[in-house]
C-alpha cells in the first residue's frame, strides 16, 4: 500500500479449493461470491510449481505453523506474521503453502501483505534500522535524521543496502515521543539524535563494528 | 494458586494479597518499559547486584513497574516506604542509593528532582510539580506494581469490580451504571460508552464479541501502550465486566505489534487470569464464560477504524465499510460486537468499585473523569499525564508539563494526532474536554498532545499531517483517497514556493467535501490539520505563498543556512560533518559555506557550538 518497490503479483497459481463453505466472505460488500470464481480457478491447478523452491528454503516450518492454525478463523494475518518470523520475509513458496493450507487464494493473501506496512516480500538485512516519523519526532527533527541515514547507507527509506546488512524503514511512531527523535536498530532504541548522531549509532553494527554478534 | 470456583475465594485471595504487603517494606519501584532506552536494564542489574552485596538481600523488593510517566527524566525509579523519587540514575549512582536510602533512610541529593525555578532539589515523588496536578485513575497502578504478577494487581483493589458485578449486579443495572458515570469513548470520538454497550445487549443473537482496541495508531500517543505495559489485569477486568454487561463470550485484544513488551505483558495476564479461572467456562462459579485472544496488528493506521479492525481480525485487508450496521449489530464474523479503547476499559473497574456518582463527580458537566496525554514535542517534561477533564491547556503546558525548552515561546499544541487540530497560544484557557476542544476545530482523540514552538512551521505540520493520512488511506472511498491527495500536493506546492493564493481557496473548498462524503473517520477527520491551521496561522501560509518566506525557517526551499562572520571561531566541526563539503576554510579562520553545493540538511546548523549558522 505505501512501499514503493513491490514486485509484480505473483501469478494466479493456487491450488483448486475443495470446501468453499470455509473461505471467508466479506459481508456488507456486495461483491460477487467466491463459488461463482470456481470455474476461473479450474485452469489454473497448480503445476508442481513448488518444486523449484530454493534449496535453503526448510518449508517443514511453515508447515509446523500452519498446524497450529488448522480450523481456526481469521488465521490468515498471524500466520503471515510467524512465517515472516521464521523466514525473515514471505518467499513465494512460503506463501504457497499458505494458500494452501488454508484455503485462502494467493491473489487474496497477496491482497493482505501489501496493505499492511509489516509484510516483506524481498529479503531484508540482517540489521533493521526503524526511522520514527511520528508527530514528536517531525518537530524536533526527524527528516534530517531520515536523510542522513539515506545519504550513508545510501538507499531510498523501505531499500535494503546492497550486502544485506542494513534495511532502512520508516515507522509512524514507535510510542516512545520522550526520545524525539528516535531511531531503532533491531530491538535497541537510540533517541534525542542529531543526523550525525544517527549515523554515529550505525557504526556499533556495521559489518567491522563490535556489536556484530551481539 | 489453583482455579477460583467461587466469588468468596477470589475475596478472599484479594484480602491475602492485600494484607501480605507490607506497608513498611523497602521498596525499589523502577519503570522496566519505556525507561529501558535510557538504560533502565542496567539500572534494576545494579540494584540487584548493589543489594546483594550490602547484605540487604531478601529485606528489599526491586519491583519492575510499568511508566510512571515523568519519560523525560528516564530512568526514574521510587524508593519506598520513604516515597523518595530519583531521576536520570546512572548504574554508578546506585551503590549510593542502595546504602544511604536502603540502608539508611536518607534521600540522595545529586539525583533528586530539581525545582525548575528554584533548583532546590525535591524529595518526595507527590511533591514534584510534574505529579501534583495529575489524579491518577486509569494510571493508578503504573508505576507502582509490577505488570507480571496477578497478586500485585489484586492487592490494589483488583478484580474487585468483577467481583462486584458477578455477585450482586445484573447486566443492566452494569451498563445503567456505566450510563450514570457519564464515561465517553476515549479512542478519540467520544461516544457515550454505556450506550455503547445497550445498544451492544439488545442486539438478538447468542454469540456476542468484545474487542479491545489497542491499536494505537496516532503517531503521537503512547498512553495505550503505557497501560497495556504496567497495568495489563485492569483492561482484561475492564473487558470481563463489558462482557457480562452485554452477554458476550469471546473477547479479542487488537494490539500494535510495535508494541512488544505490550504485547508480553498482555499475554502474561491473560495466561495467569485464565489459570485462576478468571477467564473461561463458567468464571467464579457462575455461569458466566468468557474468554479472550490476542491479536497482533500488522502496521495499519486505519485498522484504529471499528469496521477495519474487524476485517484485520477476520484477516482480510483493514478497510472500512459502511455503517449501518453498526459492529453492536453485525460486526465481528457479523454477530453483535462491542469494540472500545484500553483507556475506555481501563476506566471501567473504578467505575464498578467505587460507583458511578463518585465518577461523575470528576471532571465536566459533559466530559466526565480524567484523560492521559502523552505530551511530546517541544515541552521539557515529555511523558504521560492523567489529569482530570476540564483542565486548561495552559496547566497541562505550564504546570504539568514544565513549559517549553530553551526559553522559546509556545506556539501550538495538537491535540488527537493527524485527525484533529491546532490549538494555538490565544487558546491557551481552553478548557479540555470533548466539546471544547471540538468547538475549537481539533478533536480530543485518543490524548497525544505535541507542542510546538516557534521553530515550528504550521504549513509543514499540515503537510506532515497530511502526508500520513495520504499514505494510510486505505483507498476504498475516492474523497478520501483522491482528495486527500489533492490536498497534499497544494501543500506540497506552497511549502515549494509554488504556491498562489487560489490555493488557500482551494483548500478552503476541498476541506469540507473530504469531510462530509468519506467513508470513515480517518478521511472524515483528515482536513481538520489543514482547517485548523489555516483559521489560525492563516498569516504564515500568506508569507509562503507571497513573501516565499517560511518564518519558522523549516521549509527547505525557502531557507538557506549561513556562516555568521562575527560568531565563527574557525572550529572546523562543520566543515568536517558537512556530508556536501560545501564549507571551507582553514583552522581558526572564518569558515565559507557554497550555497550551490548546499543541500540544506541541518547538519552544520546543528553540530555548531557557537550559534555560528543562522537560517535565513
Amino acid at each position: 500500500m505505501r512501499r514503493d518497490g513491490l514486485p509484480a503479483a505473483p501469478e494466479f497459481g493456487c491450488p483448486i479449493h475443495q470446501n468453499t463453505d470455509s473461505l471467508e466472505f466479506e459481508p456488507f460488500v456486495g461483491r460477487r461470491r467466491r463459488s461463482e470464481f470456481v470455474p476461473f480457478l479450474l485452469h489454473a491447478v497448480d503445476s508442481g510449481e513448488e518444486e523449484r523452491m530454493p534449496e535453503n528454503l526448510d518449508l517443514s516450518k511453515i508447515d509446523e505453523v500452519l498446524s497450529h492454525y488448522r480450523g481456526e478463523k481469521g488465521a490468515l494475518i498471524p500466520v503471515l506474521q510467524e512465517a515472516q518470523n521464521v523466514y525473515g520475509y514471505l518467499p513465494e513458496e512460503v506463501l504457497r503453502r499458505i494458500s494452501r493450507g488454508l484455503n485462502v487464494p494467493l491473489s487474496k493473501i497477496y491482497g493482505v501483505i501489501t496493505f499492511y506496512a509489516q509484510f516483506y516480500l524481498t529479503p531484508r538485512g540482517k540489521h533493521v534500522i526503524k526511522s520514527c516519523q511520528g508527530t514528536a519526532c517531525h518537530v524536533r527533527g526527524a527528516k534530517g535524521v531520515l536523510d542522513s541515514l539515506c545519504r550513508e547507507l545510501k538507499v531510498d527509506p523501505g531499500g535494503t543496502t546492497g550486502d544485506l546488512h542494513f534495511s532502512l524503514e520508516t515507522v509512524a511512531c514507535v510510542g516512545t515521543c520522550f526520545l524525539a527523535p528516535v531511531i531503532m536498530i533491531d530491538s535497541d532504541y537510540y533517541g534525542k539524535l542529531t543526523p550525525k548522531r544517527a549515523v554515529d549509532a550505525l557504526k556499533k553494527y556495521s559489518p567491522n563494528g563490535k556489536k556484530e554478534e551481539a | 494458586m489453583g482455579k477460583l470456583t467461587s466469588i468468596e475465594e477470589l475475596q478472599h485471595l484479594q484480602r491475602a494479597a492485600q494484607e501480605g504487603k507490607d506497608p513498611h517494606r523497602l521498596r525499589v519501584r523502577i519503570c522496566m518499559t519505556g525507561c529501558r532506552a535510557f538504560g533502565a536494564v542496567e539500572v534494576r542489574d545494579a540494584f540487584k547486584q548493589s543489594v546483594g552485596g550490602n547484605g540487604l538481600t531478601g529485606k528489599v523488593d526491586i519491583v519492575e513497574t510499568g511508566c510512571h510517566g515523568f519519560c523525560a527524566r528516564a530512568p526514574v525509579a521510587a524508593i519506598d516506604p520513604y516515597g523518595f523519587f530519583y531521576q536520570q540514575i546512572s548504574p554508578k549512582d546506585v551503590p549510593v542509593i542502595v546504602q544511604e536510602s536502603l540502608g539508611e533512610g536518607k534521600p540522595v541529593e545529586k539525583i533528586l528532582y530539581k525545582h525548575p525555578q528554584d533548583g532546590r532539589p525535591i524529595t518526595l515523588e507527590r511533591e514534584v510539580p510534574f505529579y501534583r496536578e495529575q489524579m491518577k485513575i486509569v494510571l493508578r497502578n503504573c508505576g507502582q506494581i509490577d505488570p507480571t504478577r496477578m497478586e500485585d494487581y489484586l492487592a490494589r483493589e483488583g478484580y474487585l469490580g468483577i467481583a462486584k458485578v458477578l455477585s450482586s449486579m445484573k447486566p443492566d443495572e452494569v451498563i445503567e451504571e456505566v450510563v450514570r458515570s457519564g464515561l465517553r469513548g476515549r479512542g478519540g470520538a467520544g461516544f457515550p460508552t454505556g450506550n455503547k454497550w445497550r445498544f451492544a445487549r439488545g442486539a438478538k443473537g447468542d454469540e456476542k464479541y468484545v474487542i479491545c482496541n489497542a491499536d494505537e495508531g496516532d503517531p503521537g500517543a503512547f498512553m495505550d501502550r503505557a497501560v497495556l505495559e504496567g497495568d495489563p489485569h485492569t483492561v482484561l477486568e475492564g473487558m470481563l465486566i463489558a462482557a457480562y454487561a452485554i452477554g458476550a463470550q469471546h473477547g479479542y485484544i487488537y494490539v500494535r505489534a510495535e508494541y512488544p513488551i505490550a504485547v508480553t505483558h498482555v499475554k502474561k495476564a491473560v495466561a495467569d487470569a485464565r489459570a485462576l479461572g478468571l477467564l473461561g467456562k463458567n468464571i467464579l462459579g457462575t455461569g458466566f464464560d468468557f474468554d479472550v485472544k490476542i491479536k497482533e496488528g500488522a502496521g495499519a493506521f486505519v485498522c484504529g477504524e471499528e469496521t477495519a479492525l474487524i476485517a484485520s481480525i477476520e484477516g482480510r485487508r483493514g478497510m472500512p465499510r459502511t455503517r449501518p450496521p453498526f459492529p453492536a449489530v453485525a460486526g465481528l464474523w457479523g454477530k453483535p460486537t462491542n469494540i472500545n479503547n484500553v483507556e475506555t476499559f481501563a476506566n471501567i473497574p473504578p467505575i464498578i468499585h467505587r460507583g458511578a456518582g463518585w465518577y461523575a463527580s470528576l471532571g465536566t458537566e459533559k466530559s466526565k473523569g480524567t484523560k492521559i496525554f502523552a505530551l511530546a514535542g517541544k515541552i521539557n517534561n515529555t511523558g504521560l499525564v492523567e489529569v482530570p477533564m476540564g483542565i486548561t491547556l495552559e496547566k497541562i503546558i505550564f504546570d504539568v508539563g514544565g513549559g517549553i525548552p530553551g526559553g522559546k515561546k509556545f506556539k501550538a499544541a495538537q491535540t488527537g494526532g493527524p485527525s484533529g487540530g491546532c490549538i494555538p497560544a490565544s487558546l491557551l484557557n481552553l478548557p479540555i474536554d470533548y466539546d471544547s476542544l471540538t468547538a475549537a476545530g481539533a478533536i480530543m482523540g485518543s490524548g497525544g498532545l505535541i507542542i510546538m514552538d516557534e521553530n515550528t512551521c504550521m504549513v509543514d505540520l499540515a503537510k506532515f499531517f497530511l502526508t500520513f493520512t495520504q499514505s494510510e488511506s486505505c483507498g476504498r472511498c475516492v474523497p478520501c483517497r483522491l482528495g486527500t491527495k489533492r490536498m497534499l500536493e497544494i501543500l506540497q506546492r506552497i511549502t515549494e514556493g509554488k504556491g498562489e493564493s487560489a490555493d488557500l481557496e482551494m483548500l478552503r473548498e476541498l476541506a469540507p467535501m473530504i469531510k462530509d462524503a468519506s467513508l470513515c473517520g480517518l478521511g472524515q477527520t483528515a482536513p481538520n490539520p489543514v482547517l485548523t491551521t489555516l483559521n489560525y496561522f492563516l498569516d504564515e501560509y500568506r508569507a509562503h505563498i507571497e513573501e516565499k518566506r517560511c518564518p519558522a525557517g523549516v521549509c527547505k526551499a525557502l531557507i538557506r543556512y549561513q556562516i555568521i562572520a562575527e560568531a565563527c571561531k574557525g572550529c572546523g566541526v562543520c566543515r568536517k560533518a558537512c556530508p556536501q563539503k560545501a564549507i571551507a576554510g582553514k583552522p581558526k579562520e572564518v569558515h565559507t559555506l557554497d550555497q550551490s553545493l548546499c543541500i540544506k540538511c541541518g547538519i552544520c546548523y546543528n553540530e555548531c557550538k557557537f550559534d555560528a549558522i543562522e537560517i535565513i
